[in-house]
């Protein structure tokens, strides 16, 4: 038998199986299982909102907020700076688009905690190995950055720095929050991600 | 079959291909293929549970306490394993698991144990895994 | 894992010199397969040589099922491979000027390359018309701007466009493939001449 029918049916036989799998664009985790449930059961894959308040204030390039919420709901309040994507639209596309610069720190938030959780495991499960969350969500941030008062007689040179950091992130967050949405929409549509598009082709 | 022995070469890269596509798709200690349709039922919110849908289940249901003792009401306590969530890809935890027939109820005092666990049990393919909402309301 | 150009910045001279090595074994596979002789390319033409459409297709389908498998065990994420952008018009075409150019010259733009580096002066020609070709596009893209980009599809894949899984397709498109090849093998004896492989 000659080796043009041996490719032949080979690269038919392969075929066939390929048929019968279940093939989709969508991508699988590569991380092993229990590697990973040691990595995400740790307590540093989450940062405080007092972290993230500070991020804010600095104005760090180096931390890039992703907010998980329905976009209805993040347009009326959001945290500065953060990008929204809804948790479908996350888990349905391909999470390079978001998350594939590994120079920055991706820290997700939800509302509470259990969206941001899938998000951080589903990232990291996929090595991305740059993703936090923020502890408690949104439920947090607004019970410790917007609603602290200072109360009391005397206070300490390190409470102050951290009550200042809050006070002027929670400005940050009021001032953002209500500025009108066509306004907001705007300055959204500026930092928007624009899927990368591919260089390429061949003659 | 005595066809294809006719050409041993196309026989063993094919068997080698098919043995290593059964690995993929059904190997022990591994994670499934498409990441996507394994996260889906959360994004439907299909994966939580309420204490009362619990309470209404009948057959076979295997409760993980991944945090600490008690907290259960009575009538759930028998069906309830201990399991140290670090340590539930253990090979004797997921044996349990896996050999269960029914739903498996992941349960924690805190929500955020429970919300990475089943991530990571349902892409390791087990699709019967619900995740007790509100645990608080249960210890009243 | 992902790409690896994703997962570590190489070097500028190091991707120069991997597109240079890969470019150099194309050429000499080409080379090796008889392809810089334009009476072999023509032959798909009159039907005596169907050597192109063998080894294109072969390669084609080599390449198909291997990134479907690879795509399948995650090694390679399908999302990243560059997908053409369709421009209906545009390349029904484009694909007439570039077949009459291919029998015209006897070469396709690859192969003409191939045979201008081992010294064939037709080839050499060829080679400089298609520089005049793209010169006289380039100043005259603004008359011809609407129909380059004329029914814009963007980058579609055929399987999605018949709603076929990509499994599916691959396997009829191999099962296609072999059934064309045989034809093909037929029509060599039909129209066959004698054979050139020694005159190459």
């Amino acid at each position: 038998m000659n080796i043009r029918q041996k490719v032949s049916l080979l690269l038919i036989l392969l075929s066939i199986m390929l048929a019968l799998l279940p093939l989709t664009a969508n991508r699988s985790f590569s991380e092993k299982p229990s590697k990973l449930l040691a990595e995400v059961l740790g307590a540093d894959v989450s940062v405080t909102v007092d972290e993230v308040a500070e991020f804010i204030v600095r104005e760090d390039p180096d931390v890039r907020l992703i907010d998980l919420r329905p976009a209805d709901v993040f347009i009326k309040e959001a945290i500065p700076g953060a990008v929204n994507v809804p948790y479908s639209e996350f888990i349905r596309s391909d999470p390079d688009t978001w998350i594939s610069n590994r120079e920055v720190r991706t820290i997700f938030y939800s509302t509470g905690n259990s969206e941001a959780d899938y998000a951080l495991v589903y990232a990291r499960g996929m090595g991305y190995n740059n993703c936090y969350i923020m502890a408690g969500g949104i439920t947090e941030w607004v019970r410790t950055v917007l609603d602290t008062k200072f109360s009391g007689g005397r206070i300490t040179a390190r409470e102050n720095a951290l009550f200042e950091t809050r006070r002027r992130a929670g400005e940050m967050y009021t001032e953002y929050s209500s500025l009108p949405d066509s306004l907001k929409a705007k300055f959204l549509e500026s930092k928007k991600f624009s899927a990368k598009k591919l260089d390429g082709g061949c003659e | 079959m005595k066809f294809l022995r006719q050409y041993p070469f196309v026989l063993i890269v094919f068997l080698l291909m098919v043995v290593l596509v059964l690995f993929r798709s059904f190997g022990g200690n591994n994670f499934r293929y498409d990441a996507a349709r394994w996260a889906e039922s959360s994004v439907k919110g299909s994966n939580l549970l309420t204490v009362d849908q619990l309470s209404a289940m009948t057959g076979a249901v295997l409760v993980l306490n991944l945090g600490d003792e008690a907290d259960l009401p009575g009538q759930l306590r028998p069906k309830t394993v201990i399991m140290r969530p670090e340590s539930i890809t253990g090979k004797e935890n997921l044996r349990l698991i896996r050999k269960h027939r029914g739903p498996v109820i992941l349960f924690s005092d805190d929500a955020s144990t429970s919300a990475r666990v089943w991530m990571i049990l349902s892409e390791m393919g087990m699709r019967d895994v619900y995740i007790l909402r509100d645990p608080g309301a249960v210890a009243e | 894992m992902a790409p690896l150009s994703s997962l570590y910045v190489f070097p500028e001279w190091l991707n120069m010199l991997m597109a240079f090595l890969i470019g150099t074994g194309f050429g000499f596979a080409l080379e090796q397969a008889g392809f810089s002789s334009s009476r072999k390319l023509a032959g798909m033409f009159y039907g005596y040589d169907a050597t192109v459409l063998k080894v294109f297709f072969t390669a084609a389908i080599v390449a198909l099922i291997g990134s479907q498998f690879l795509g399948f065990f995650g090694v390679l994420n399908l999302n990243q491979v560059y997908v053409n952008e369709f421009y209906v018009t545009a390349s029904v075409v484009g694909g007439f000027i570039m077949g009459a150019g291919f029998i015209m010259g006897g070469f396709c733009p690859g192969t003409g390359i191939c045979a201008m580096s081992i010294g064939k002066i037709d080839a050499m020609v060829f080679v400089a018309g298609g520089f005049v070709g793209a010169f006289l596009f380039t100043e005259t893209y603004s008359l011809i701007e609407g129909l380059a980009t004329a029914q814009y599809r963007g980058p579609v894949k055929i399987n999605e466009v018949l709603g076929l899984s990509p499994g599916v397709f691959t396997m009829i498109l191999v099962v296609a493939a072999v059934g064309m090849f045989w034809l093909a093998e037929l029509a060599e004896k039909r129209f066959a001449r004698p054979d050139i492989t020694n005159d190459l």
